[in-house]
């Protein structure tokens, strides 16, 4: 069904992704040969990302949204299921790829990193900084080219003139002027897919949409697809295309940004949205208050997961998993009764 | 209430003092939920420190009062103030649901308070233990439990829990719910006005996120290097906000009630404490500014109980 909605500019194409890992047992339940129990981190999800979209992964943590974002870069190797990545008419299968052939994907595939404080090193300058993944991935060609890339990677994050920010040390910098130089290091390699890992949610509140109309800006010169991981529907709401909202390892829905938000259909995504804090004190509206947590992953619920939090779950729901279905063409949704309860 | 008088608290740096809190003054009623909101570094856990006069070595209040009930905490003996501590005033601490000793049963923590503040007998500190675990939302079978067993959301009751163990009339929260889920900040939210209703609380909430102070809070005060720009009622905040500082700091968050649009930036960066700028210290940022700015500017009282710093109101 998914298959249905392939376009021919896919970037990333996944397909009943599942990671795991053991639990790790003491020496005595070894030696009773009790059962090995597992974490489901991420338990079968399927989506694809386009070129020059910003797509949007969005839950509460350990919901393993960035489980599979680690697992789209092979930081973590997947269980099963497969992960494409896609150039032009190229399609690499990344979940079976070879450390050679992964080493020569990275730079396509670059990260954007929380926190700025910890991911620049504190005794390189700016140059340093972003000539390291050139002369790692022996990219760049000559010296002069090299130059070039580093100056025009500044610009196209607002550090102008670039110039003048070559040799300043991180300490020299502001924390939204290293979230730019972050971004900067990703972009030198020209890479394809971006993800971006709560990009803003350690940078002050005044300058995150900065940072954002950055991003939004390279989206659209260089049409690059992004992966945008938060817990924060309002900054979906303000740069995302599509959504894909992450429950207990599993996505319970996905589609356009608006319509995700708007109209939501599944109980969780209702309930979620209905709590986004708004900066309007006069707005009436019924705030669904989740009882309980997030399931244990180790011990994940039967059937539905979301039944044991869920507003308008049936006996059908304790039992059987939901399969995903259509809203629209390009909305789709894991639930039973959404037809019946949100029509 | 409480009432804060021209407070300035500055921490000694090299090279001089960082003015941290600088002339700052708002006052807090009966029952009244104050939010206290800027960007870090601008003063407001400061501000708040200096009301219990729990500050580090390097900090000393240098000038202003802090009435409580009439009584100056700025003046206070030692003595007299470790019976206002945790008894009429207590706090959470930022992240301090992290601080949680890990080793010690949760109910015999919340416990310690009561008997250091009260001469209470074990039993009777232990079984109040239980009734507040209750309170907060926590089933009293887990009072034995180890702060490991908790998840976030718990660990943070059992903070406010604490909090609340010898009674106190005003709650400081320093932001309370910022590494928590949506759905968990919710539920702490909810907690904490159901807390207020039940108790006829005060409390001040400091945070970053104005959308929180929104949804809880009667009154605002925003902070800006140090010192204090805005104050009013929260629906005159956000309907009619008069500093610029305010209206950036609101354009700032994007709603998903509103258009899909990049929420705005404000340009430049915080002013350096430990040299501020002469005259209005938002002025370098201010699309408003021009040369009467480079005054102090004057504070007024708009309509009411609108107090604001600025020269272009």
């Amino acid at each position: 069904m998914l298959e249905a909605v392939k376009l021919v500019d896919d970037v990333l194409e996944i397909r009943d992704l599942r990671v795991r890992f053991p639990v790790r047992t003491g020496i005595i339940s070894g030696l009773l040969r009790k059962e090995a129990k597992f974490v489901h981190a991420v338990d079968g999800i399927s989506f694809d990302v386009r070129r020059g979209e910003v797509f949007c992964l969005v839950g509460e943590s350990g919901c393993g949204k960035t489980t599979t974002a680690r697992c789209i870069l092979r930081l973590i190797d997947p269980t099963s299921g497969t992960i494409k990545l896609i150039e032009g008419d190229r399609a690499t299968e990344l979940s079976t790829a070879t450390k050679p052939e992964i080493k020569h994907l990275r730079p396509k595939m670059q990260l954007i990193f929380q926190d700025p404080y910890e991911s620049l090193d504190p005794k390189m300058h700016v140059l340093d900084q972003l000539s390291e993944p050139l002369r790692v991935n022996k990219i760049g060609g000559g010296s002069k080219e090299k130059m070039s890339r580093i100056l025009s990677a500044l610009s196209n994050v607002g550090l102008i003139p670039p110039e003048t920010f070559l040799y300043r040390y991180p300490h020299e910098l502001s924390g939204g002027q290293r979230q730019r130089v972050g971004i900067a290091s990703s972009m030198v390699l020209d890479p394809i897919l971006l993800i971006a890992d709560e990009p803003v949610s350690m940078v002050d509140v005044s300058m995150r949409s900065e940072i954002l109309g950055i991003m939004l800006d390279i989206k659209t010169k260089s049409q690059a697809a992004f992966v945008l991981i938060t817990h924060d529907f309002s900054l979906a709401w303000a740069v995302g295309d599509r959504i894909a909202v992450m429950y207990s390892g599993r996505i319970v829905e996905m589609g356009p940004a608006f319509d995700v938000i708007r109209e939501p259909r599944h109980p969780y995504t209702r309930a979620l949205v209905s709590v986004v804090p708004v900066p309007d004190p006069t707005l009436q509206r019924k705030r669904i208050v989740l009882r309980g947590e997030v399931p244990d992953p180790v011990d994940v619920p039967t059937g539905c997961r979301f039944h044991p939090r869920c507003p308008i779950a049936k006996e059908r729901c304790r039992t059987e998993d939901p399969e995903i279905q259509n809203v629209t063409a390009e909305h789709h949704v894991a639930c039973h009764f959404w037809q019946e309860a949100f029509p | 209430m409480l009432d804060v008088h021209n407070l300035r608290t500055f921490y000694r740096a090299d090279g001089g003092y960082v003015k941290a809190v600088d002339d700052v003054s708002f006052h807090l009623d009966e029952g009244e939920a104050l939010g206290l909101a800027g960007e870090s570094g601008c003063g407001k856990t400061t501000a708040a420190l200096s009301i219990v006069r729990l500050l580090p070595s390097n900090a000393s209040i240098m000038g202003g009062e802090v009435l409580y009930k009439g009584q100056d905490i700025v003046k206070m003996s030692g003595r007299k103030l470790r019976r206002i501590r945790w008894k009429e005033i207590s706090i959470v601490f930022q992240g301090a649901m992290n601080a949680l000793n890990p080793v010690k049963r949760i109910a015999d923590q919340i416990a310690e308070p009561i008997l250091l503040h009260e001469k209470v007998s074990k039993e009777d500190a232990f079984q109040r233990a239980r009734k507040l675990v209750e309170f907060v939302g926590i089933d009293k079978a887990r009072a034995k439990d180890y702060p490991h067993e908790f998840s976030g959301g718990m660990r943070q009751r059992v903070m406010i829990a604490m909090a609340l163990a010898c009674s106190p009339r005003l709650v400081i929260l320093d932001e309370p719910t910022t590494a928590l889920d949506v759905m968990t900040k919710t539920q702490i939210q909810e907690l904490v006005k159901d807390l207020q209703k039940r108790l006829t609380l005060s409390t001040i909430l400091i945070t970053h996120d104005l959308s929180v102070i929104a949804e809880t809070c009667e009154k605002v005060a925003i902070m800006y290097g140090g010192q204090l720009v805005e104050y009013a009622d929260v629906v005159s905040i956000f309907e009619k906000p008069l500093h610029p500082y305010t209206s950036g700091l609101i354009r700032a968050f994007p709603n998903i009630y509103g258009s899909r649009e990049l929420p705005l930036s404000i340009p430049g960066s915080p002013p350096d404490l430990l040299h501020p700028p002469d005259g209005c210290r938002f002025a370098p940022r201010c699309s408003m500014a021009d040369k009467e700015c480079s005054e102090a500017p004057p504070a007024k009282t708009v309509s009411g109980n609108h107090y604001v710093a600025c020269w272009k109101r």
